[in-house]
């Protein structure tokens, strides 16, 4: 198969939350798996290579494929990565939040995530309450 | 049979889960179905299954028509194999020409994994955003391929890349022609000014969830009094206990969706039906995450640039009634995505 030409002065992954769309951050890192430049946004890793979102995604795919879901997460796999939520219908960028779409990344830290964290997996399918 | 002659499909709707959020997607979906049809000899009528705490709260037979619906609620305190017990016996005692279930594809307690293979109607899994944990401890393959299709509610899920998945709009309890004109809305949020900002603090969720939101909106009253009329809208049975409290005001006001046009800021979680409401109406929201087993509220609250820190519910608000825009009076126009679906369903 012949490789593809990437831009090689931008990042070329068009992954977006929902929709595909052109991204012209810099690039940081080259993907392990398809040689696409990436920018950091866009960059996954497992400690030691760095995948684009599209590759991360692919991987995620095949494993749930592959052994079926029961500790089928692929090793790029991240629980607060948005790329792995999905997305929505609207897409981003449609609401502006609540006070003119300036989300302030320091505001909710990776300390407030943890504490959104249940405790192991026991509780699944035994609470009758959770939601 | 005649051509004339009506036929009546029955559908069953699976709506289990905790809090409130199941069963009004799954109520929504259902008004959809049994709006009447000019053009259709099939009626519709429903079966909801749900063990919401808030079921005997929400006025299910104004929404549905009381000859449109059977409503079987299961106890929202019984134990999971309890519940596996009255789930099971509600799914052979009814009949139903088909079978929809709400965000579990397995069902809340996996009750439904032995139950979908001896059932012959078409099944249909709203299929939302999991908890990777989750999808990741429990085997869902199984399960999702015994449903003839998948239909994501606006937004997008572990299996949406099956070749049976498909994406509508966000499903919504009011259509935007629905919505009350700005004047009558703020009628119903019992505001007499018509110039002042309306607050709307929502009271959902855990009852320890609602006591929070509830003791937020008692200070939030207080430090904005004279800037902006707040208010408290709930469900629950306790929701007098706040009147007592001095220039807060609780509305025992559901769905909030109705009276939107009347709120210039909603303060909730970042539940399904509060993002999306607020997405589709454009109305601003400060959103603050609440820990659950499977939904993913943080990740919903970013992606609408909607997520804040409890302790800082009152600096968003300065914030928001310092820099915001005037109210944008137009009407949302927005699409349900539960007639899409419906349709979707119809056609299998």
């Amino acid at each position: 198969m012949m490789a593809k030409d990437w831009d090689p002065g931008n990042c070329n992954e068009k992954s977006g939350f929902l929709f595909s769309h052109e991204c012209f951050q810099p690039p940081v890192d080259s993907c392990n798996m398809c040689s696409k430049p990436v920018c950091q946004e866009h960059s996954h890793s497992d400690g030691a290579a760095v995948v684009c979102t599209s590759c991360a995604k692919k991987d995620q795919q095949r494993v749930h494929e592959r052994g079926g879901s029961r500790r089928g997460r692929s090793r790029y796999y991240d629980d607060h990565d948005p790329y792995f939520y999905g997305g929505y219908y609207y897409g981003s960028g449609y609401h502006d939040g609540y006070y003119g779409g300036h989300s302030d990344p320091l505001d909710f830290t990776e300390a407030d995530s943890a504490s959104l964290e249940t405790e192991g997996d026991e509780q699944f399918e035994s609470d009758m309450s959770a939601s | 049979m005649g051509p004339l002659e009506s036929v009546k499909r029955r559908w069953m709707l699976y709506a289990l889960g905790g809090g409130l959020g199941h069963l009004t997607r799954v109520l929504a979906f259902a008004r959809a179905i049994v709006r009447p049809r000019a053009d259709s000899t099939v009626s519709d009528h429903v079966c909801l299954l749900t063990n919401s705490p808030f079921a005997h709260l929400v006025p299910i037979a104004q929404e549905l028509g009381a000859d449109a619906h059977e409503l079987i609620k299961i106890p929202a305190g019984l134990s999971r194999d309890e519940t596996e017990k009255r789930v099971h016996a509600a799914l052979k005692s009814r009949d139903y020409d088909l079978l929809v279930v709400d965000t579990f594809p397995r069902g809340l307690g996996g009750e439904l994994e032995t139950a979908l293979p001896q059932l012959s109607c078409p099944k249909i899994l709203i299929h939302r955003d999991l908890s990777p944990k989750y999808c990741a401890a429990v085997d869902l393959v199984p399960s999702i391929r015994e449903y003839d299709r998948l239909v994501m509610p606006g937004e997008s899920a572990p299996f949406c890349d099956s070749s049976h998945a498909v994406l509508t709009a966000p499903w919504l309890m009011r259509d935007s022609q629905e919505l009350l004109v700005p004047a009558a809305a703020r009628k119903l949020l019992q505001v007499d000014s018509s110039t002042l900002p309306v607050v709307v603090v929502i009271g959902c969720g855990q009852p320890n969830e609602i006591g929070r939101m509830r003791k937020a909106a008692v200070r939030l009253a207080e430090e904005f009094i004279f800037r902006a009329a707040i208010r408290f809208a709930t469900l629950t049975d306790t929701a007098h206990r706040a009147l007592s409290v001095e220039k807060s005001v609780t509305l025992h006001l559901w769905p909030l969706l109705q009276a939107i046009r009347g709120v210039d800021v909603v303060i909730g979680s970042g539940g399904y039906n509060t993002v999306n409401e607020c997405v589709a109406t454009r109305t601003p929201l400060i959103g603050i995450a609440q820990q659950r087993l499977y939904d993913r509220q943080e990740l919903r609250l970013r992606s609408c640039n909607s997520l804040v820190k409890p302790g800082r519910l009152a600096e968003k608000l300065n914030e928001f009634l310092i820099t915001a825009r005037p109210h944008n009076r137009v009407a949302p126009v927005y699409e349900n995505g539960v007639h899409e679906a419906v349709k979707l369903v119809r056609s299998l």
